[in-house]
């Protein structure tokens, strides 16, 4: 072999190698690119430096204060574009960045002006951000430019309902998502920090999808905190935290915000109690499961599937159902209502698990199939596991059916995951007198079963009527108030002309029977102890037209009036945008008023009251313990054994990770993790070997 | 070491055994692969022994180092257990019968895999398996197969590498395994492993065949 030809193929072999090295080092920036992007040029590489999330859990709201720090890798500016799930019931009511090192405070302004200034700027290098809700289930934030190794600094801060069960309460900051079809990690610190208050003694608290990863401490029985820290922490995954009460919160409660210069705002939040305890049974159950494509995302359909499967298990003897899985057609497994037998429950499991995920999306045609297992003596329940996203047009023909639905049928929507069309799986449970329940894929799914079974065996209140008596009550939200379930509170929020005592009674029926729930309250002259609930308030009407528009098909009428109370109350809508400027001046140059640094100056001081009083109870908790044994804050924490993560798990285990053992719930084939794929390959090249041994040898 | 004849393929070969029975002769790679069955079975079957060796994040960077390489002979069950040892083995006597030399793919893959999974996939905390071993196997003997073969039959080993090298990309940008497989829902899929594995067995196969090309690994050394 000559010399040239030797480094020919000296060339082929390693060109080859080099080629799936690229690949492989290509493969990892993939994973690395996460959901924070260079956009607008040929791409570029950011990365997000620290990730820093607060959150205080009090009054029954969470309020989660997220800051990150981004870098640019790259020798030129860059706009980065950070992509990031829509938190359930989530109104972003703050956004703010570092400019010259001055916090600069964002306002919220009419959408398409937003985005309009914010072009305006680019070409001219200053430093605007802007943040806005891209459809129903994404926001982005933009910032330009981020200079050559620059940082940058930004701030949001959103207010969202806790969710509570019983006597669970559940927070979860989502992270997972397929928006941008990869992960994100951070490239230093993560941490999070949360601070659960309640009037209700603590029990207990956990993490359930990180639960070794939290160093949770119990200060006193109304004060939990939980802290975690990594480095290099992975942002792809939701983080759940979840804490018992020693009992429910049952009854009526009432806290208000009064500013002194307009008229105030209450929240009240009934949750009932022995009304609901009465069980019932002997009900027909109709779980429907979607196996469109889109829910092979994230393993929607596997955590759905065992969903459905969890649910069967706690069905009663009396009570019947069936399961159908659709995606354009439905397919019933048993062509009718059954009894419930241990056989039919593994029939049902053979039968989920037989489903894959592919095809489009047609609700409607499942939910007819559904609905004609209705019998007019029995109540059916149409359970749902989907994620929604279903055409436009299929949605109004879908709500026709629901409001057309037989006598004693009810739909409740179970949403896996953060990629999920929560405002059409609410609407479908709200107009047939359900609920929709939405459930993280770092949670405990067989809690989050038990507790949605729950609802369906105990007696829903319907026909709720709300009476206030003084206060010149007005504006109240939901203007129609829905079913009260067992374990859920519903919370009413409304305006109030005068201070002063009021009386509020809430009237409904339970299997036939009145009930009335009463509270009396001292509406203040002035407090601003709580001014959360006036957003809170703004945000429930806003997503009250919204619903409305949708209904009725357009949303023409209605974008005004959000537009309005999105800028009057600094609320990020999908009609109104953060945007922020270098300085007051530039925004004066806009005619954009100051409201929202107005409203975070008032914000902010009412939290750090609450933020005193936290540490007070901190303080004689070391003083209770001795200094040795004193409760860790976060500043206190050891830092990390390693450079990991913090690291998911299920309750059955340590978290286990492996290149070919999946997350997914695929049915047992027999074959290893390598696939039998990988096993028929190999089998194929030993018989294929061992024959042309045996050709050779004759 | 005495130099075989040359095979069809202008290499040294198998052909050799046409030429008469020769007396078993156990080489010192035959006999470490054999080792690495034997142990994979052995902690399989000792009940602590997979949590006792697998690749851990924190107990790594606490000092336990031969958990990089111990990682790879712990499994999540005997179905994992079966699967990988079943494809190792195959993968490696057919490469070793087509050229040998295969433990090196298996020793470089193994600090590749580790390495990988230790640089590039942060959010495992534990990692289990010979999979990634595997696939260095693979690309080891498809580049040394590429390397003899010409026309057709290069094309479709090289066919096959295109489709190894999509699938595994996949499951790294997604996270998702492309193709059924039969652990717990709460192992994630480290397709960034897979891939390093592959990109490590086939450099292993192209340094390997341009150096004997050179003269500098001599023929004999590879014959089986």
């Amino acid at each position: 072999m000559n010399a040239s030809t030797s480094l020919t193929r000296s060339s082929r072999y390693l060109g080859a190698a080099a080629l799936v090295a690229v690949l492989v080092w290509s493969g990892s920036t993939v994973r690395g690119a996460g959901l924070l992007i260079a956009d607008g040029g040929l791409g570029g590489v950011l990365e997000i430096q620290e990730h820093h999330v607060h959150v205080t859990l009090n009054n029954g709201v969470a309020v989660t204060e997220v800051t990150q720090v981004f870098r640019n890798t790259e020798n030129r500016p860059v706009e980065a574009l950070y992509t990031f799930p829509v938190p359930k019931g989530a109104s972003v009511a703050d956004f703010s960045m570092w400019i010259n090192g001055q916090e600069m405070v964002g306002e919220v302004v009419e959408k398409a002006r937003a985005r309009q200034v914010y072009e305006s700027y680019k070409p001219r290098r200053k430093d605007p951000g802007l943040l806005e809700q891209k459809d129903y289930k994404t926001f982005e934030m933009r910032i330009f430019p981020i200079g050559p190794g620059a940082e940058q600094k930004v701030r949001l801060r959103y207010y969202q309902e806790l969710e509570v069960d019983d006597d669970i309460a559940t927070y979860v900051y989502p992270l997972s998502t397929t928006t941008t079809g990869a992960r994100a990690a951070t490239a230093g610190r993560l941490s999070l920090t949360v601070h659960a208050r309640s009037p209700v003694p603590i029990a207990s608290m956990e993490s359930p999808s990180h639960r070794e990863a939290f160093v949770i401490v119990g200060h006193d029985d109304t004060y939990f905190q939980a802290s975690l820290e990594s480095r290099r922490g992975d942002l792809g995954r939701d983080f759940v935290l979840a804490y018992r009460l020693t009992r429910p919160r049952t009854g009526l409660d009432v806290i208000a915000s009064k500013p002194s210069n307009e008229d105030g705002y209450l929240c009240a939040t009934l949750t009932a109690g022995e009304e609901l305890a009465a069980k019932r049974s002997g009900m027909d159950y109709a779980f429907i499961l979607d196996v469109s494509g889109s829910m092979a995302e994230e393993n929607k359909i596997g955590l759905s599937r065992r969903g459905i499967a969890a649910f069967t298990e706690t069905l009663g003897a009396d009570d019947r159902f069936e399961v159908i899985a659709f995606n354009v057609v439905p397919q019933a497994l048993f062509s009718g209502l059954r009894e419930v037998t241990a056989g039919r429950q593994a029939e049902a499991a053979r039968f989920l698990a037989a489903q894959t995920a592919k095809g489009g999306t047609e609700l409607r045609s499942a939910l007819a199939a559904a609905y004609r297992l209705a019998e007019p003596d029995r109540t059916l329940n149409v359970v749902f596991l989907s994620d929604g996203l279903a055409e436009q047009g299929d949605r109004q023909a879908l709500l026709a059916m629901i409001r057309q639905r037989p006598a004693g049928s009810r739909v409740f929507c179970i949403g896996v995951g953060n990629d999920v069309n929560r405002a059409l799986l609410e609407q479908m449970a709200e107009d047939s007198g359900g609920l929709a329940s939405f459930i993280s894929l770092s949670d405990d799914l067989q809690r989050q079963a038990e507790a949605f079974r729950r609802k369906l065996v105990h007696p829903a209140a319907s026909e709720l009527t709300l009476n206030f008596e003084g206060g010149g009550v007005y504006d109240v939200e939901p203007a129609t108030l829905p079913n009260l379930y067992h374990g859920t509170p519903l919370r009413i929020y409304a305006r109030y002309r005068g201070a002063g005592p009021t009386t509020i009674t809430v009237r409904g029926n339970v299997n036939g029977k009145d009930v009335a729930w009463t509270a009396k309250a001292d509406l203040p002259a002035k407090d601003d102890a709580n001014p959360e609930i006036e957003r809170m308030w703004a945000w429930h009407r806003v997503q009250r037209l919204l619903k409305e528009a949708d209904r009725a098909g357009s949303r023409e009428s209605v974008v005004a009036e959000v537009v309005r109370l999105g800028e009057a109350y600094s609320i990020a809508t999908e009609h109104t945008s953060f945007i922020v400027l270098e300085n007051d001046g530039e925004y004066k140059r806009w005619a954009i008023e100051r409201r929202s640094a107005l409203r975070l100056q008032r914000d902010r001081q009412a939290r750090e009251v609450l933020a005193r009083q936290l540490e007070t109870i901190r303080d004689k908790a070391v003083a209770r313990r001795g200094a040795e044994r004193a409760a860790p804050t976060l500043s206190d924490l050891p830092p990390p054994e390693a450079p990991a993560t913090a690291s998911p798990q299920t309750n059955t285990g340590p978290p286990r990770a492996s290149s070919d053992s999946p997350r997914w719930n695929w049915p047992k084939l027999g074959g290893g993790p390598v696939g039998p794929v990988g096993v028929a390959f190999a089998a194929v090249l030993v018989v294929a070997e061992l024959l042309r041994r045996r050709k050779v040898h004759r | 070491m005495t130099q075989a004849p040359a095979t069809s393929e202008g290499r040294s070969g198998p052909t050799a055994l046409a030429a008469g029975k020769r007396p078993l002769r156990l080489r010192w790679s035959t006999l470490a692969l054999a080792a690495i069955l034997v142990a994979t079975v052995l902690v399989q079957a000792w009940p602590e022994g997979a949590a006792a060796l697998e690749f851990d994040r924190r107990k790594i960077a606490a000092g336990q180092w031969w958990r990089l390489v111990s990682g790879h002979l712990a499994h999540y069950g005997w179905p994992h257990m079966a699967a990988d040892m079943g494809v190792f083995a195959a993968l490696c006597w057919v490469a070793e019968r087509r050229g040998g030399g295969v433990a090196w793919a298996v020793a470089l893959g193994g600090v590749a895999v580790s390495a990988a999974v230790y640089g590039w996939a942060p959010e495992a905390d534990a990692y289990r398996g010979m999979s990634g071993v595997d696939s260095a196997v693979f690309g080891y003997l498809v580049v040394t197969r590429v390397g003899r073969l010409g026309g057709l039959k290069a094309a479709a080993w090289l066919t096959v590498l295109a489709l190894a090298i999509g699938r595994f990309v996949f499951e790294t940008a997604t996270g998702r395994p492309l193709l059924p497989t039969s652990l717990p829902d709460d192992i994630a899929v480290i397709g960034i492993a897979h891939l390093a594995g592959l990109a490590a067995g086939c450099l292993t196969a192209a340094v390997r065949e341009a150096a004997a090309d050179d003269g500098t690994v001599g023929r004999a050394a590879r014959a089986s």
